[in-house]
């Protein structure tokens, strides 16, 4: 763990505070009062919420929010909550780093949290054991530590890290995300050089994207889980490496490409205009202009960055289809706003201009994205998060 | 006659990534003596084992500009000893 000591002491710095805005996702998240299964104690001393032998997705985020702005606004005095999670599975890592955002939010502006957490776990949602909110369970409650590790942590199998927009090197966060995350994942035997080179890149890249796009901090959090085996494998040993990189605040993915989309003088423009055209066409309930414009950002040389039209474009999308190709990639999922935009291996496919189809054809430019790709959520996410989970095969040396 | 430059790094960093990074390694090291008339030489020092693709972005977009992929593919050489075929993967990442 020696290295993991030095990297502490390079890059862990508490001198700026976090930005992500917690108030606008709570904002966005006013609906009607869920009366099922939520209560104030008898003593009216505390508010309770409690679930058990259920799922836990963003849809159920997005109803804790409504209670919990329910609770802010009913009540003046700052009184307690308590969130009681029996016997419940997080349908995947971002559900889960969720209730940690708004434990963490509501910590910071005055209120006590304390959790009750009896999580069910698979591949994908391991790592809630190793998450910083385990230090507000009632029985070992610390907020101290859990503020501490919230913003930075490298403890078992678990890197948080919260890189800071207005950190003097912000130029430099992405390659300390990215050099983090190779020593972090070279602690495991059995993750190939080649895998953990992609993953870093893909971390990397999208933390990059987060910092020059938008004014929030990006929350980079990674973790591990071991030794699972498959039915159809049983003599093969598995690696769930699970990821979510986020960013709160007013800004979404594919807001600022819509004012370039009339560049006469950028031929990528051109074919992104020319594309618009024939989904405008195609646009309904499900599939609307907000939905191509999120799926434009994707797109090889289209960024919403003004002086990079000649070499724009994140290159994202080349590189978790390349993984994919060697994974089980499995619920990565990018959400924006009320727009979720799902990563299936058989619509990551490149074109000659390294565009993504993000359909069965291949063809951004000809056709809509396959129904499968877009999706709405109950839950309004503002900012941007991603979840991606990848299953390996533990590599035989 | 060829400029060369030797770029230097952090060397507790063994990969590089970031289109602002690439920008500022480019303004700070290569933008004050370029001569874009002459041949162009950019060498990375050998304990960069990785290079990110918005690192190339950045760091290329004003040689691109002033150049283009003609250019480059021409009169730019890029140099590594830890990385293999690295001009290769330049092109590619710069690829229009």
């Amino acid at each position: 763990m020696i290295i993991c000591d030095k990297i502490c002491k390079i890059i862990y710095r508490k001198d700026q505070p976090v930005v992500l805005d917690l108030n606008l996702l709570l904002s966005q998240n006013r609906k009607k009062y869920p009366y099922a299964g939520y209560t104030i104690d008898k003593t009216k001393t505390m508010f309770i919420y409690s679930i058990k032998n259920s799922f836990f997705g963003l849809t159920d985020f997005s109803d804790l929010l409504s209670y919990v702005n329910f609770c802010i606004d009913m009540q003046p005095f700052r009184l307690p909550f308590k969130f009681i999670l029996d016997k419940v599975t997080f349908y995947d890592k971002l559900s889960y780093i969720c209730l940690e955002l708004l434990c963490y939010h509501l910590i910071t502006i005055g209120y006590k949290v304390y959790l009750d957490l009896q999580p069910n776990y698979g591949i994908g949602t391991k790592g809630i054991h190793s998450a910083p909110m385990n230090l507000l369970n009632i029985n070992n409650h610390d907020e101290e530590k859990f503020l501490k590790s919230f913003e930075f942590e490298i403890y078992r199998n678990h890197y948080r890290f919260i890189a800071k927009a207005e950190s003097e090197n912000k130029s430099e966060l992405p390659t300390r995300v990215m050099n983090d995350t190779k020593l972090f994942l070279k602690f495991y035997d059995g993750i190939e050089e080649k895998h953990v080179r992609k993953i870093a890149g893909i971390v990397a890249e999208l933390t990059d994207n987060s910092l020059e796009h938008t004014d929030s901090d990006c929350l980079i959090d990674i973790d591990v889980s071991e030794h699972f085996i498959k039915e159809n494998d049983p003599n093969g040993e598995y690696f769930g490496i699970n990821i979510a990189i986020l960013d709160i605040g007013k800004k979404l993915l594919g807001n600022g490409i819509r004012r370039f989309i009339n560049s006469e003088n950028n031929p990528w423009y051109t074919k992104l205009k020319e594309a618009y055209k024939l989904h405008s066409s195609k646009f309904n309930l499900l599939y609307d202009e907000n939905d191509f414009f999120i799926l434009s950002a994707f797109q090889n040389n289209i960024s919403s960055r003004k002086r990079n039209y000649v070499t724009g474009g994140t290159g994202l999308t080349s590189l978790i289809s390349m993984l994919e190709e060697d994974s089980d990639a499995y619920k990565c999922y990018a959400i924006t706003g009320n727009h979720i935009v799902n990563f299936t291996h058989d619509t990551l496919k490149l074109d000659d201009d390294l565009w993504v189809g993000f359909n069965k054809e291949n063809d951004f430019l000809h056709h809509p994205p396959d129904k499968a790709v877009i999706r709405r959520s109950s839950l309004v996410f503002s900012g941007t998060a991603y979840n991606l989970i990848f299953v390996l095969k533990k590599g035989e040396f | 006659m060829e400029n060369r430059f030797n770029l230097r790094f952090k060397n507790t960093y063994s990969s590089i990534t970031g289109n602002k990074y690439g920008q500022s390694v480019y303004r700070d090291q290569v933008a004050p003596q370029i001569d874009f008339k002459k041949d162009i030489v950019i060498i990375f020092p050998d304990f960069i084992e990785d290079i990110g693709v918005s690192f190339i972005q950045g760091f290329f977009e004003e040689i691109k500009m002033k150049i283009g992929m003609y250019g480059i593919e021409k009169n730019v050489e890029v140099q590594s000893g830890s990385i293999k075929d690295l001009k290769q993967l330049v092109l590619k990442y710069l690829q229009v």
